[in-house]
């Protein structure tokens, strides 16, 4: 059974919602009777390439959960994503990491059940927030990233709308794109505004680099509140890139990072160095 | 192996055979939790052989050559086959089709674009259908419990080897100081 609501005003979704909750133990009983029925769907959260994530209900233990669905075509079996993403969050066990609490096979459907957030970090930036809890989380997400780094895993997706928010706690959530590390590898990941020159510059060789470039343009993200580099094409990026470097001294003829602590910059330089691309450029 | 490890303990930053030390911790965690039952042709299959498996193993790699796949998918192909073998029983019919859907699942983890199936269904001699393999496909990856990154053979190799060549310029470096 899937419940949606589609809309409806405050006042209807409050009928509604009272409605339901009179009859919820009667719906809940009746359907964990008739079929194994463990997770309402409630909503429609999101949609990509791999298939779609709803919120939904867990009828057992009455918990918010995130389904993520993933369709087994008849061309492909099981999507590669959804091999890589299961098997690589079945592995990591960190308080800074989504954790996935079970995948189910139903009609020929892959269901992964994980936590829901209802925060991403763009949102969790349009508000103000005192500078302890931003440099909170930009610790927390670096120890996360170390974490799976350590793993010999590459996220290869590091966005702001792929780090969620609760509590002023970070949890890094979409491992769709990632893999173990590999001397070969597709350069076309990471979005745009977030991708390393190497993979703008199409190269297959490159290692945990990126995602430190990535990191680096979340970090001033998180100072700027708006994103470092915002390239329309792969062309526009790379010049927006060679536009705010000055020779080797990053940033420091730049007026908008005029008000940063200079420990700050440091962080941001480390993250976005150039050595890899000066590598291949010589 | 074990004194490099202890000499280099207290130096974080140091690299062993080509991984940190931590790396390398978490590395032995997943092979010690992970390791396949070395005793499964006795304990746990009926009716296989040990030849049975070489053959399967002589076929995989054969298949993985034509199809120039690279050399960890092969090896992480052979996991899959030792690790499902370790927990499940099955009959001599059905170990090429357990071969097929392990390299399926290997090539899908492993290449930057994963081979169709289609391809491993001609390999195995149409002995099989599409179906037959997707099904394989889902019941090895139940039987693992999804854990499909194991540590490879090939990573440990390569781990050896590295070590082995550190060793060798050392030597050198020795040798020359003399």
């Amino acid at each position: 059974m899937q419940i949606v609501i589609i809309n409806s005003n405050a006042t209807e979704l409050y009928v509604i919602h009272k409605i339901l909750y009179q009859i919820k133990d009667i719906i809940y009983y009746y359907m964990s009777a008739s079929e194994n029925v463990r997770y309402i769907k409630i909503q429609k959260i999101g949609e990509g390439a791999y298939g779609i994530i709803y919120k939904a209900q867990d009828v057992q233990t009455e918990e918010i959960v995130a389904l993520k669905k993933f369709k087994l075509s008849d061309n492909e079996g099981v999507p590669s994503c959804a091999l890589r993403e299961i098997s690589i969050l079945n592995q990591l066990n960190h308080p800074n990491i989504i954790k996935l609490i079970s995948q189910i096979i139903i009609n020929k459907k892959l269901h992964l059940v994980m936590n829901y957030y209802d925060m991403d970090l763009t949102e969790y930036l349009k508000f103000n927030h005192e500078e302890f809890h931003l440099k909170n989380i930009i610790y927390k997400i670096l120890l996360a990233v170390e974490f799976i780094h350590n793993r010999k895993i590459i996220h290869r997706d590091l966005q702001p709308n792929n780090i969620l928010i609760t509590n002023n706690e970070p949890v890094l959530i979409d491992f769709g794109l990632s893999r173990v590390l590999s001397p070969n590898m597709t350069p076309g990941v990471t979005q745009l505004w977030y991708r390393a020159p190497e993979l703008l510059s199409n190269c297959n060789t490159y290692d945990y680099a990126i995602d430190m470039w990535s990191l680096g343009c979340i970090i001033a993200e998180i100072a700027l509140n708006k994103p470092l580099f915002m390239g329309s094409s792969e062309i526009h990026q790379l010049l927006l890139i060679k536009n705010i470097i000055n020779g080797n001294e990053w940033f420091l003829h730049n007026s908008q990072f005029a008000k940063l602590n200079n420990l700050f910059i440091d962080l941001i330089n480390v993250c976005i160095s150039l050595e890899f691309l000066e590598i291949i450029i010589s | 192996l074990n004194q490099t490890f202890l000499q280099n303990e207290n130096d974080k930053d140091s690299q062993i055979g080509g991984f940190s030390a931590e790396t390398l911790q978490a590395l032995m965690l997943q092979e010690i939790e992970h390791f396949p039952n070395p005793d499964y042709m006795v304990s746990i299959q009926t009716q296989l052989s040990p030849k049975v498996r070489a053959i399967l193993m002589d076929w995989m790699i054969d298949v993985c050559s034509v199809y120039n796949m690279k050399r960890d998918t092969y090896y992480l192909a052979v996991a899959y086959v030792d690790s499902y073998l370790s927990k499940k029983s099955i009959p001599k019919v059905d170990v090429q089709l357990l071969g097929t859907a392990s390299m399926l699942i290997a090539s899908k983890m492993e290449e930057v674009e994963a081979k169709h199936v289609s391809e491993f269904e001609r390999a195995a001699n149409h002995g099989y259908t599409i179906d037959q393999i997707y099904q394989m496909e889902i019941e090895v990856c139940t039987v693992l419990q999804w854990h499909l990154n194991l540590p490879t053979i090939n990573l440990w190799i390569e781990f050896y080897t590295n070590q082995w060549d550190n060793f060798i310029t050392d030597i050198q470096k020795k040798f020359r100081a003399n």
